[in-house]
């Protein structure tokens, strides 16, 4: 249905609905579920969905189904906070003004830049968030330091899948086409339904991740769609009827995709003209494929033969063949080789830039643009300073971050320089979200000597670490534009469509603006106040449209043409597929894909060039029973195998815990154990659970199903208990349930990405409670 | 097996008025419907009630295996029913403040599988699918 002009509406009974497309905060991927906010003498009363959005068709998901209850939360921060730096870990926040917030910071800023350099403040981003956007900006070009960091150990989320994309398709993210980006979904001509998809470590009805509307393999299983789906668990997309469960064992995905290639070689099951004309280094492909016979496949991943057999069939033969593909190629030390592998494989289905495969936009663009250009504030010698980047150079080609496992190293050595300054942007990474042994973060996080957080509620980390609380507006509250991929697949782009106000609080954008105007003026133009130390909301949010306006000039829209407009579709403005023979990939406007020898890679010669293997190979995990470097005491003490990171409805991460609708649905962090298993260490349904190994320990309630496999488990992450003391050392029980404490530091692949998150060895006991033994 | 002559008495006992007009009914094409508690919030939010009560409630069946390959999805049984609660049928039901009107919980449920209408709507919507389906008088 088109979309009328009028994003606001006033109704009969007294409510004013707003349209908007949801982001966040409170925590969501940039999914955009089009959505009205109905509002009442400025308060939220409910969110309701919008029918007029070709994607989400109305439809919304529990959690912001619940805003309302999150909005008015008792534990929401509404005002800006500040504590005493030698009351940290106390509660001991008192509220101060914008102005003085402001001013003071500023002045903390040019005293860390000036006295020990630009490079001494680390901003540190939390993941999925609108801030992924704006917590680059406000690194490079509002403080002016090279160190943005994402600190999951080995940047394992999202991050390597686009830099591999990058290096090896020479294009952003590859998509599953689930006819987002046209207008008239799955019935526009330009479509094709996928007769298969493979779903490959990804279970997207809960995540949606990266702004993909999980619930569009719903839509396509009910109009005949069938899922490969390879992942350790059983999950309910799979569990339907002409479906594939691939169930690899965790870790094992790379050896699947090489068995799966060689097969596809083998019986001479692939895409010929493709592969002839745009991949590069087939011969060699082939010949490392072949070492991976189906049998020897079969005994590492625990899937039989047979299953691998029919799989490699189908994707070779039948078409279209769509990829969607998940966490799990980034949460593993061997994922490098994982993704640059199912990029081969989907070059052999014919799924490249097609119909009902996977469509490809630039690298970067529109805002995800705007966000890489902000690097230019610096000087060459300051970005030279970026932690881990010359020794990763496999990792800072593709991300503009540190490396991630370097920056906690300098943390706790000050070398090569010591940092001073903290600024948390929505991350809140002591809970078991993204970091490898929290506890060491923790300790390390100590040494700042000022840190700012932005956040909505108090979280363990600004608790234990913070000393100026900035709150964050929820996507309700504030003027924004909602696209997938940050730019590297825009399927979509929509206005998030300011509906009320509460507090004081500020967007991501808006903490850009201002602070920005103070400390870099010349780069941030759009908000100018008479008086620079007192703040000028009304002006502030001109400016914030003023911003935008400047981002949508290249479509041809400004702020209020957009917001009439309601969503862009590529498909309405030129979209094509097959880019690279159309010379619509390259920078160069030559057909090709923009690598280096302008075909997909499958002999990369980046890898070569950073001492990578140029070829996809398997490698056992380092911390698996299997693996030939851990001592047979090891083995004997730690039997098991825990995965972690699949995410449910009820929360984004460590988002969500304080809302009772919300925890009413998962109430207790949970354990998913096999019932072969569970009896063999005497454990029933609901026993607090202690899942340990050598480098630490966490507890869960059991829940005892067959979808794992015996000896596999499956742990929550992102736990803490709002409910329990803030205060040190407890910070609301964050070390309890603690996933991440299991998870090493450093235990990285070769370019600096992948770690164990997905796949760690383990043992479990049964025990009294969450604190008992 | 049943008395007839009881369930006859069941039968005439059934006094209601507010079925002697237009009946409805919710209708969940529940092979699809995946559990993901949009239509639970969307009642507590749209009936304003406490944390404890439900408008919709969604019950879990399985998962279970039953039996020959594991690699085959219709060997395993998986499925949630989104269960209406009388607080549902008081609002939706004949006579309801809001029937004949659309759920918020049948806009919002995210895998579009939740059909609400008259009685006799929901019986004709119900014989276009060709698997089962669950369908709830109100």
């Amino acid at each position: 249905m088109a979309y009328s002009k009028e994003w606001r509406v006033e109704r009969e009974d007294g409510t004013v609905a707003t349209r908007s497309n949801t982001w966040s905060p409170p925590g969501s991927h940039p999914v955009g579920y089009g959505v009205k906010v109905i509002t009442k003498d400025g308060e939220l009363i409910r969110i309701e969905g919008d029918d007029d959005n070709p994607i989400t068709t109305g439809r919304v998901n529990a959690m912001n189904l619940a805003l309302r209850e999150y909005t008015y939360a008792p534990s929401r921060i509404i005002y800006p906070m500040k504590r005493a730096f030698e009351d940290r870990g106390k509660d001991k926040w008192e509220r101060t003004t914008w102005d003085e917030a402001i001013d003071t910071i500023c002045e903390k800023v040019r005293y860390f830049q000036n006295t020990y350099g630009p490079e001494s403040i680390v901003c540190f981003g939390g993941t999925g968030r609108e801030a992924c956007i704006f917590y680059y900006a406000l690194t490079f070009s509002v403080l002016q330091s090279p160190n943005c960091c994402y600190t999951q150990s080995g940047w394992s989320c999202y991050g390597p899948r686009c830099s591999i994309s990058d290096y090896v398709l020479g294009a952003g993210y590859p998509e599953l086409d689930y006819a987002g980006h046209l207008p008239g979904s799955y019935i526009d001509p330009q479509y094709t339904l996928s007769k298969w998809v493979v779903l490959w470590g990804k279970e997207p009805l809960p995540s949606n991740g990266d702004g993909f509307f999980g619930h569009c393999l719903v839509d396509m299983m009910r109009l005949g769609t069938h899922i490969i789906d390879i992942d350790p668990r059983v999950t309910w997309v799979g569990a339907h009827r002409g479906n594939i469960l691939l169930q690899v064992r965790p870790q094992t995905d790379t050896a699947m995709a090489l068995g799966i290639m060689n097969l596809m070689f083998q019986n001479d099951e692939y895409d010929h003209e493709f592969a002839e004309n745009w991949i590069y280094g087939l011969d060699e492909v082939k010949a490392r494929a072949a070492e991976y016979p189906v049998e020897k496949v079969s005994e590492i991943t625990t899937v039989p033969v047979e299953a691998i057999k029919r799989a490699a069939h189908i994707i070779g033969t039948e078409r279209p063949i769509g990829w969607a593909w998940g966490l799990a190629f980034d949460q593993n030390k061997n994922g490098v080789q994982l993704s640059q592998a199912m990029i081969i494989l989907a070059g052999l289905s014919g799924s490249i830039d097609r119909p009902g495969g996977l469509t490809l936009g630039p690298p970067s663009a529109l805002l995800g643009k705007w966000r890489m250009n902000q690097r230019g504030a610096m000087s060459d010698e300051v970005w030279e300073k970026r932690i881990g980047a010359a020794a990763w150079p496999g990792l800072s080609t593709g991300m503009a971050t540190t490396q991630p496992d370097e920056t906690l190293n300098t943390m706790e050595s000050d070398e090569p320089y010591a940092l001073k300054m903290g600024w948390f942007n929505s991350s809140n990474f002591l809970t078991p979200t993204c970091s490898a042994q929290p506890k060491r973060w923790h300790k390390a996080l100590q040494k700042l000597e000022f840190v700012v957080i932005q956040d909505i509620t108090m979280t363990p980390t600004a608790m234990a670490v913070g000393d100026y609380f900035l709150p964050m507006a929820t996507w309700a509250e504030h003027t924004g534009i909602v696209l997938t991929h940050y730019g590297r697949n825009t399927v979509f782009m929509g206005p998030m469509n300011k509906a009320l106000t509460v507090g004081e609080c500020m967007s991501d954008v808006q903490i850009c603006l201002v602070f920005g105007q103070r400390l870099n003026p010349e780069w941030y133009p759009w908000y100018k106040p008479a008086d620079e130390h007192k703040l000028d909301w009304d002006l502030l949010e001109q400016a914030t449209q003023d911003f935008y306006s400047d981002q949508l000039k290249e479509l041809g829209y400004d702020w209020n043409s957009f917001q009439e407009l309601g969503i862009y579709q590529p498909g309405a403005h030129g979209f094509e597929y097959e880019k690279y023979d159309k010379g619509l990939l390259r920078f160069d406007g030559q057909p090709g894909f923009n690598t280096i020898t302008g075909q997909i890679e499958a002999y990369s010669i980046l890898y070569e060039s950073w001492g990578e293997d140029p070829l996809p190979y398997y490698e056992e995990p380092n911390y698996s029973p299997f693996s030939e470097l851990r001592t047979d005491e090891e083995k004997e003490k730690y039997p098991l195998i825990t995965t972690s990171g699949s995410r449910r409805y009820s929360s984004f991460h460590s988002e969500h815990r304080h809302v009772p609708s919300l925890r009413q649905i998962d109430p207790w962090p949970w354990v998913q154990i096999n019932p072969e298993t569970a009896a063999e260490y005497g454990i029933t349904e609901g026993d607090w659970v202690e899942v340990y190994n050598m480098f630490g320990e966490a507890r869960f309630k059991a829940e005892i199903t067959p979808v794992m496999k015996p000896g596999i488990l499956n742990c929550a992450h992102g736990w803490w208990f709002p409910e329990q003391d803030g205060e040190e050392p407890n910070l609301f029980g964050v070390w309890k349930s603690n996933f991440n404490s299991l998870v090493p530091h450093m235990n990285i692949g070769k370019l600096g990405f992948g770690a164990p998150y997905k796949g760690v060895m383990c043992n479990a006991r049964r025990v009294r409670s969450l604190d008992a033994d | 097996m049943a008395n007839p002559a009881i369930e006859a008495q069941y039968e005439s006992a059934i006094k209601d008025p507010r079925y002697d007009g237009t009946r409805y009914a919710l209708l969940c094409d529940y092979r699809y419907f995946s559990g993901n508690h949009a239509a639970e919030i969307a009642c507590k939010e749209e009936f304003e009630l406490p944390i404890d009560q439900f408008g919709i409630k969604e019950v879990e069946v399985g998962p279970f295996f039953k039996g020959g390959d594991e690699t085959c999805g219709e060997n395993w049984e998986w499925f949630y029913i989104p269960c209406p609660t009388e607080i549902f049928s008081k609002h939706y039901g004949p006579e309801g403040d809001k029937a004949g009107q659309r759920p918020l919980a049948c806009q919002v449920e995210e895998s579009g599988t939740l059909y609400y209408g008259t009685l006799d709507e929901m019986i004709e919507k119900m014989k276009k699918f060709d698997r089962p389906m669950v369908l709830f008088q109100l």
